[in-house]
């Protein structure tokens, strides 16, 4: 009986100092919804949601069916890769388990029960021996434990926020990456369209014995050149709507993705290099991350120092049934600490000095990391936007001006249809190399958003858009008619 | 003594030499009033006659050498030299026997001289730089002086450089009247100078290339195009005569139709009239002059042109792939909906290009053109229209087009007509009751199948 009411007792201690309630991981709940705020405006306001095996996970199924049904831009795009992509979704059970651990630093250690029985080997009744023993100096550092794990679990949110606007700035990219293709693949139809129709012309100039077959052969021959590169093009589109489907978290539903053929119109500005460089070492999630890494390392240093000598003591109650001796119970406290005379925690603090120097370092380096992943991407992004404006501002109303001189030229039978072809061609390549420059700026941005750790504003609106190929010809006079 | 005619004749002089003053103060000699000429003056069509003063007993005359902008026809201005602001430069008109002066003033960005192709003088005024004569600079005047000592069609040109100057358009007619006129039965009636001319002018340009030596483009009457080409009016029954001038790089066989003509003159001479060529065609070889005269008979529009088929067209592209006879359906939508102003062209021979009017590069002519009262005519380069009529007045203004008499106009009719279509039917000379329509031998002799009389 007093035994009994003994463990009681001490269960009624040990329960007394815990603090702080166990959190229940919930997805709704703590670390998940600071990754929400967090990586809501850094993704162009995209929802996360963490398919936790509930209800909502249908409402979130029914969300993405109800978004592949409409055609999408690339926002739509990073919110579906946002709530439907396993990765992301391993990510935030790597939340769960950071705030598990979270609980498990606030919770003490269990006390011990011991219990032992020895029969004498001469005979007789056994010896019993209770006991319970806790560690005391547990409850000395929980405080210290749990500010240790609520920094961790501040750099594990950090971390998983990091991940989702990483892969945010990833599915942006491929987008672009199919839009580009498309828009090529369609300035290829084109270029084909025109070099059959100088094929088919030479074929019937030959039915009618106006050219020989080796002039015939030759124009042929171009035109089977081009249908080659017309395949590399169409394989080149598919392959990138694949990545983009893999990105989006659903590989094989490609015919679902309703993407506009063309890339979107430029914003007429960018902001300043500067301007970027300071808003990525403020705002970029790895770096904060890896702050937030020092502060619990810093917090460990701490605790590694004052628990350097000492840092578990045991303290209990144990009883006794002697039956050697006279009273029948010996009862009483125990304390067991270890000694520190080999090692008295030098190792421990200097390993966690260390880490936490190393991880300062490592912090600058990042930095330095940062400043350059932008000032890299921001090259490559002014590099591509001053391609695509010379193209759109020099070489196409160039390449369209011929054209329409061309036209003209042919009307005065000065030069015939092949010439008139090739002029449209050369406009053609033009638009291709517009659409290249512009699927670079449009990547290149989506890289700068990934440096900079968040969108990238705009400091003047679109201009009107090329359309390419132009169709602007004189018109017809009205009092033209057909003499075919 | 001073009589009443030396007063005249000195009084006229000072008239003269006051006028001539004024005359050289503003650079434009007026034509001398007081002056009858005994000669039917000749007719430049598109271009003028130099204007004289006398001068000390000098029929004179000034001419500028200068670069000229020429409207080739409307839509189509070219970058010439010339001289007095055209190309031609004005026609020289005097008489055999005169004492010509002529001042010619340099404002060319080169050198030049101006020979008189075909006129005997001193060799000191036959204007060939550097041979005869230091060559008129930059800037500079020159007087040529010489008396004319026969009559006939002749030119003048540079002799400076002169396969640029003459491939930029400087030529003209220096016509010399006969002392002694024609009798009255073989007086000519109306006097026209037509100059053959060559041209490269890249379509689209406005500059002529004077290197180009056989791939010419524009082939110009009086450095006219047509429809730029002015209409010959003529009074029916008047005698004509049209003298050409060619200091092109090529023959050009000139036709006219509804008369037969003759050739009278070169520039060597009249041509005795035993020896005078009867011509529908004249072909007027580089460097020559020939006069070509007829009565003009026979009532209408008349086409005169070069029968160089090319000559008769304005600027066309020789390398364009022939299209000729190629069957182009479906094609066409197929480019038009890359090119929304495409049409094809060609397919069926060119006589399309002479009715639609598309739009072509800037200062460029249709390659045919020109409207008749039928229909389009379609023609350009060295063409034009010969209008004979009766009722034309001495303003000799253009008549419109001919009034054709009923009945002598080529009509379509409905169909074949039934006398057209003769069928030929064979028979076998021993068998009549064998007909065939086609050749053969007879199924039962043998014999070869002959036609039924």
């Amino acid at each position: 009986m007093k035994t009994i009411r003994l463990i009681a007792c001490a269960c009624a201690v040990a329960a007394s100092v815990i603090t702080g309630c166990a959190a229940r991981p919930d997805a709704q709940r703590g670390g998940f919804s600071s990754v929400r705020q967090i990586t809501h405006d850094r993704t162009g306001g995209a929802r996360i949601a963490w398919r936790a095996g509930g209800p909502a996970d249908a409402q979130v199924a029914r969300e993405v069916d109800a978004m592949l049904a409409q055609p999408l831009g690339p926002d739509q795009a990073v919110q579906i890769a946002l709530l439907a992509h396993p990765k992301l979704q391993a990510e935030y059970e790597h939340l769960g388990v950071a705030q598990a651990d979270l609980v498990a630093a606030g919770l003490l250690r269990n006390p011990v029960f011991s219990a032992m029985a020895r029969w004498p080997s001469g005979g007789g009744g056994p010896n019993v021996e209770i006991g319970v023993a806790a560690d005391f100096l547990d409850v000395l550092f929980i405080g210290a434990r749990k500010r240790i794990a609520a920094a961790e679990f501040e750099h594990e949110k950090l971390n998983v926020a990091d991940a989702v606007v990483a892969h945010a700035a990833e599915v942006r990219a491929a987008f672009y990456q199919v839009q580009g293709a498309r828009q090529m693949l369609e300035l290829r139809r084109t270029v084909l369209t025109a070099e059959e129709a100088a094929t088919e012309t030479s074929q019937r100039m030959l039915a009618a014995g106006n050219i020989s077959q080796l002039d015939a052969d030759r124009e042929q021959a171009m035109l089977e050149q081009s249908r080659v590169e017309l395949f590399d093009a169409e394989a080149d589109t598919r392959q990138k709507l694949e990545r983009l489907a893999a990105a989006m978290g659903m590989p094989g539903r490609i015919e679902r993705l309703q993407i506009p053929d063309r890339l979107p119109a430029p914003p007429g500005g960018d902001e300043a290099l500067d301007d970027l460089v300071d808003r990525a070492l403020e705002q970029r999630l790895d770096l904060a991350a890896a702050k937030q890494e020092a502060v619990a390392l810093e917090r460990s240093l701490g605790l590694a120092r004052r628990t350097a000598l000492v840092n578990e003591a045991e303290v209990g109650v144990s009883t006794e049934r002697d039956p050697e001796g006279g009273s029948g119970r010996v009862t009483g406290p125990n304390i067991s600490i270890p000694l520190p005379i080999f090692d008295f925690g030098q190792a421990r603090v200097a390993s966690a000095r260390h880490r936490l120097a190393e991880s300062r370092r490592l912090e600058q380096a990042m930095a330095q990391q940062a400043r350059s992943d932008v000032r890299i991407a921001y090259a490559d992004m002014t590099a591509a936007r001053r391609r695509f404006e010379h193209f759109r501002d020099h070489v196409l109303p160039l390449r369209q001006r011929i054209v329409q001189q061309s036209q003209l030229h042919y009307n005065a039978m000065l030069i015939g249809v092949f010439e008139l072809l090739e002029a449209k061609q050369n406009e053609i390549d033009a638009g291709r190399e517009y659409v290249a420059a512009l699927t670079d700026y449009w990547t290149s941005r989506a890289e700068l958003e990934r440096a900079v750790g968040g969108r990238v504003a705009a400091t003047a609106p679109s201009t009107q858009p090329t359309t390419i190929p132009a169709a602007s010809q004189p018109a017809m006079p009205d009092n033209m008619h057909h003499h075919h | 003594m001073i009589s009443r005619r030396n007063l005249i004749i000195s009084g006229a002089a000072t008239i003269a030499a006051g006028s001539l003053v004024q005359s050289l103060a503003r650079g434009q000699a007026t034509t001398s009033a007081t002056q009858t000429t005994s000669y039917i003056p000749v007719v430049t069509p598109n271009g003028s006659t130099l204007p004289w003063t006398m001068e000390d007993g000098f029929k004179t005359f000034h001419l500028t050498a200068e670069p000229v902008k020429r409207e080739f026809s409307p839509g189509m201005v070219v970058n010439c030299w010339g001289y007095n602001g055209q190309t031609p430069g004005p026609t020289i008109e005097a008489v055999e026997g005169d004492r010509v002066r002529i001042y010619v003033h340099n404002k060319l960005p080169e050198p030049t001289s101006i020979h008189w192709h075909g006129i005997i003088l001193p060799n000191g005024m036959d204007g060939v730089s550097g041979l005869t004569q230091p060559h008129i600079g930059v800037g500079e005047t020159f007087v040529y002086e010489f008396e004319l000592k026969e009559h006939g069609t002749r030119m003048y040109h540079p002799h400076a450089d002169e396969m640029l100057q003459m491939a930029m358009g400087m030529q003209g007619f220096f016509i010399i009247h006969p002392k002694t006129p024609r009798p009255p039965e073989q007086r000519v009636d109306r006097d026209f100078c037509i100059f053959l001319q060559e041209w490269f002018v890249p379509p689209g340009a406005a500059t002529p290339n004077p290197m180009v030596m056989t791939d010419f483009n524009l082939f110009t009457f009086n450095s006219r195009v047509y429809p730029g080409t002015a209409p010959l009016v003529v009074r029916r029954g008047q005698r004509m005569r049209i003298r050409f001038a060619n200091l092109s790089m090529d023959s050009h066989p000139i036709h006219f139709h509804g008369h037969h003509g003759v050739h009278t003159a070169t520039d060597g001479g009249e041509i005795p009239p035993a020896g005078r060529w009867p011509v529908v065609t004249l072909n007027v070889p580089p460097g020559h002059t020939m006069d070509l005269e007829f009565v003009a008979d026979n009532p209408g529009d008349w086409p005169l042109h070069c029968h160089k088929n090319h000559h008769a067209m304005n600027a066309m592209s020789h390398d364009v792939p022939n299209m000729t006879g190629v069957d182009m359906s479906g094609v066409e939508k197929k480019v038009s909906g890359l090119l929304p102003g495409y049409m094809n062209m060609g397919a069926a021979g060119m006589y399309d290009m002479s009715d639609m009017k598309m739009p072509l590069p800037p200062n460029t002519l249709p390659m045919m053109a020109g409207d008749g009262p039928f229909g389009p005519i379609g023609m350009g380069g060295m063409f034009t229209i010969i209008k004979i009529r009766d009722g034309i007045d001495e303003s000799y203004a253009d008549p419109g087009w001919y009034a054709h008499p009923p009945g002598s106009v080529a009509r379509k009719v409905a169909g074949p007509a039934a006398a057209t279509q003769r069928r030929i039917v064979y028979t076998c000379p021993m068998h009549e009751e064998i007909r065939s329509d086609k050749p053969g031998r007879c199924p039962i002799c043998k014999m070869q199948l002959v036609p039924v009389k």
